[in-house]
């Protein structure tokens, strides 16, 4: 029974040696590996997905973790090949544009992991097409004005002019206003396809060259003007059918529902019907829209009946002229509700080139009012006694008008209303953390404070709020709830206004964990932590 | 086979033998020391700073420790900063209020290779037994670069949470005066 029970004790006592021995090495540090270089390189861009993500260490490692977090915001597990110092980490195949970010932990020597991320943006970073992108070419954009205003006089003076002969002339001449009418539509219709691909070419950021591919017109239908264009081509179609119904109950069916598209068209996208709140924009367009097309649509057809027998255009006139007066009052009210959602106040009518255009188009509008009060007034009463020719010469400076509006108003594709800058404004408001110590704290502040590409301004002073002189800053980003790896960047010194670091790509909101390491002197290092809330 | 004790110690001290020579910081060789003694401090250097050979070695002296002579090493430079101590110190019964305050050696070290820097100094009785006392290492190489073992760990922190920690040593109690 002896010897077992020694055997044991022996046992025992070299564990405990072995135990003892290992709590002495464990006192001393063991190898920690740092990242000497990656490919492609921290924080750079590549015009290309790269296949694979190259890190290089100062010694040999094995990885135990390394994910890639997407321009999209997915994550993604990924496999490492080693070789030795080098670790290669094949790549998903189809990244797309934007900021990854590959985060790692390995460990080397005995086992002490160490983490790290690094961060490749391919064309561009992450985010920046959120930002208010010059177009591509001015050529693309003086052909997307064009095309709008083709598919606007379309849409207007073509339905409105078929909805016009259906419902408020019937009886009129309608060969030569018909055919003007269907050469108007049939412009709208073109100008409805094309501005689909050239607003699919803005949103690619490609210039006007490109329209040959198949993308940019993928990506203008995926847009909300997408459906806004099909719609308005439904409405030109259905028009045009109007004109060429034989009966009088088909002619004012299409044309009625032709009028109703031209609505819903302009409701569908655009600043105004997308601002909110949306029960109120959508049908304040709409109705905008509808009585510009009842008004506008008259104008054509009413001058060349005028022209060709005064007389016998009187009723309609009368008609026409009876509508109008409610058209002008519900294009007043919306117009006045839109432009206060979109304009937000007075100030913003001088200061913002939105408001810019507002003022000249409501010049216009006035004189439009002022000549349609001088043909009500004076000059329809004049038809019947002493003839037509200022009443055409009228008309036609109000369709000159009236183009002239569309085409200052196609200005506003170009020009975010007051109310969307304040919105991207408040999207570019910086986000910051107070990260406090016993010696030193920081002021941190991202700017903008959404996630994507954005700059770090680092304050740095005393507990006491004295100024302090490091000798460097580095700043350091984690976001462990999604495997992102901490992101070193060293911060660069801005004379009085701090330290700054201006190549930082955040790919995610939310909160992540902020380190600031200060360099106080040669000795002297003071590590200060916190988090910061970063919006979508 | 039986396992007896000083078996144990031998593949204990093996185990140690083995650890030591892994470690890519710089570091001590000895890792703990009474207070009221003469230490000789082995700071070890295994690796130069990302690849790059080590030109220059600069180690801090803390508040406590005086008295400190560095070994000069053959191909090496070296250096001390002398200045006045936070206080006077009592060093075997002479008042001691300055001294070297910061060591350096300056030579070439590449990175493939291995190199310990010895000096000696008197931890005092002021220092507090069951604490860590840090020496911070500036570890200084080619082309600008430069490792800084300075990294002091919080509260509730150990070195390993740090990518360089300063090369620490623990203090222990005074032995008992035998004289």
């Amino acid at each position: 029974m002896a010897a077992p029970r020694n055997r044991f004790m022996r046992f025992i006592i070299a564990l405990l040696w072995l135990l003892l021995a290992s709590l002495g090495a464990g006192g001393s540090a063991f190898a920690h590996a740092s990242l000497i270089g990656s490919h492609p390189a921290d924080g750079s861009i590549v015009e290309q997905a790269p296949a694979a993500v190259r890190l290089d260490f100062n010694e040999p490692v094995s990885p135990i973790v390394v994910s890639l977090t997407d321009a999209q915001g997915r994550h993604h597990d990924l496999t490492a090949v080693v070789r030795n110092e080098t670790i290669e980490i094949p790549l998903p195949p189809d990244l797309s544009r934007g900021s990854h970010v590959l985060s790692y932990r390995v460990v080397s020597g005995d086992g002490h992991p160490i983490g790290g991320a690094v961060v490749f943006s391919i064309g561009a970073p992450s985010g920046s097409a959120n930002s208010p992108a010059a177009l591509a070419d001015a050529g693309l954009g003086w052909t997307l004005w064009l095309a709008r205003l083709m598919l606007h006089a379309g849409l207007f003076m073509g339905v409105g002019g078929a909805f016009f002969l259906g419902w408020v002339a019937q009886g009129f001449p309608v060969g030569k206003t018909a055919r003007l009418l269907a050469g108007i539509l049939a412009i709208g219709i073109a100008a409805a396809g094309l501005s689909l691909g050239l607003q699919g070419l803005d949103a690619l950021g490609q210039p006007l060259m490109a329209l040959g591919s198949s993308a940019p017109w993928i990506a203008g239908w995926k847009t909300s003007f997408g459906p806004a264009a099909v719609i308005a081509s439904l409405a030109l179609v259905l028009a045009w059918l109007a004109l060429s119904a034989p009966g009088v109950g088909q002619r004012r069916a299409l044309s009625l529902l032709a009028l109703m598209g031209t609505g819903l068209s302009l409701a569908w996208s655009g600043h105004a019907g997308t601002a909110a709140p949306q029960w109120a924009t959508r049908p304040a367009v709409f109705l905008h829209a509808v009585c510009v097309a009842y008004w506008l649509g008259a104008l054509l057809p009413l001058g060349l009946a005028v022209r060709q027998a005064p007389r016998e255009a009187l009723p309609a006139v009368r008609r026409f002229s009876a509508g109008a007066l409610v058209a002008v009052a519900v294009l007043a009210l919306t117009g006045l509700l839109l432009a206060c959602i979109q304009v937000e106040t007075p100030a913003n009518l001088l200061k913002t080139a939105y408001g810019q255009v507002l003022l000249v188009k409501l010049l216009l509008v006035g004189l439009l009012l002022g000549l349609a009060a001088l043909n009500r007034l004076r000059l329809t009463p004049a038809l019947a006694t002493s003839g037509s020719r200022w009443f055409v010469r009228s008309v036609a400076a109000e369709i000159v008008l009236a183009l002239a509006i569309l085409a200052v108003v196609g200005l506003w594709r170009f020009t975010p209303p007051p109310r969307a800058l304040a919105a991207a404004a408040a999207m570019e408001a910086p986000t910051g953390a107070h990260l406090h110590g016993p010696k030193l704290m920081a002021q941190v502040t991202l700017l903008p404070g959404r996630a994507g590409p954005t700059r770090a301004r680092i304050a740095v002073a005393s507990a006491r709020a004295e100024a302090v002189n490091p000798m460097e800053v580095t700043l350091v980003l984690s976001k462990p709830d999604a495997g992102i790896g901490p992101i070193e960047r060293p911060a660069r010194k801005a004379g009085r206004e701090g330290w700054h670091v201006d190549d930082l790509v955040l790919p995610l909101p939310g909160t992540w964990q902020v380190r600031v390491e200060i360099l106080v002197n040669d000795f002297e290092k003071v590590d200060l932590e916190g988090t910061i809330a970063l919006k979508p | 086979m039986t396992l007896n004790p000083l078996r144990g110690a031998l593949a204990a001290c093996a185990l140690l033998a083995m650890a030591a020579p892994a470690s890519a910081h710089t570091t001590l060789e000895t890792q703990q020391a009474p207070v009221g003694s003469t230490y000789k401090a082995v700071l070890r250097v295994g690796h130069g700073c990302e690849g790059a050979p080590t030109l220059k070695l600069r180690v801090r002296i803390p508040d406590g420790v005086i008295a400190v002579k560095p070994m000069p090493k053959s191909g090496w430079t070296l250096e001390t900063v002398k200045g006045a101590y936070d206080k006077a110190y009592d060093y075997y019964g002479t008042g001691m209020s300055e001294g070297v305050r910061e060591i350096v050696w300056t030579g070439n070290l590449a990175d493939e290779h291995y190199d310990e820097f010895v000096f000696r100094a008197y931890l005092t009785n002021g220092l507090r037994p069951d604490t860590m006392l840090y020496f911070p290492v500036v570890q200084e190489c080619e082309g600008g670069k430069a490792d800084r073992w300075i990294e002091i760990p919080a509260e509730g922190k150990s070195a390993d949470d740090y990518k360089h920690p300063a090369p620490g040593l623990k203090l222990l109690a005074p032995k008992a005066a035998t004289h």
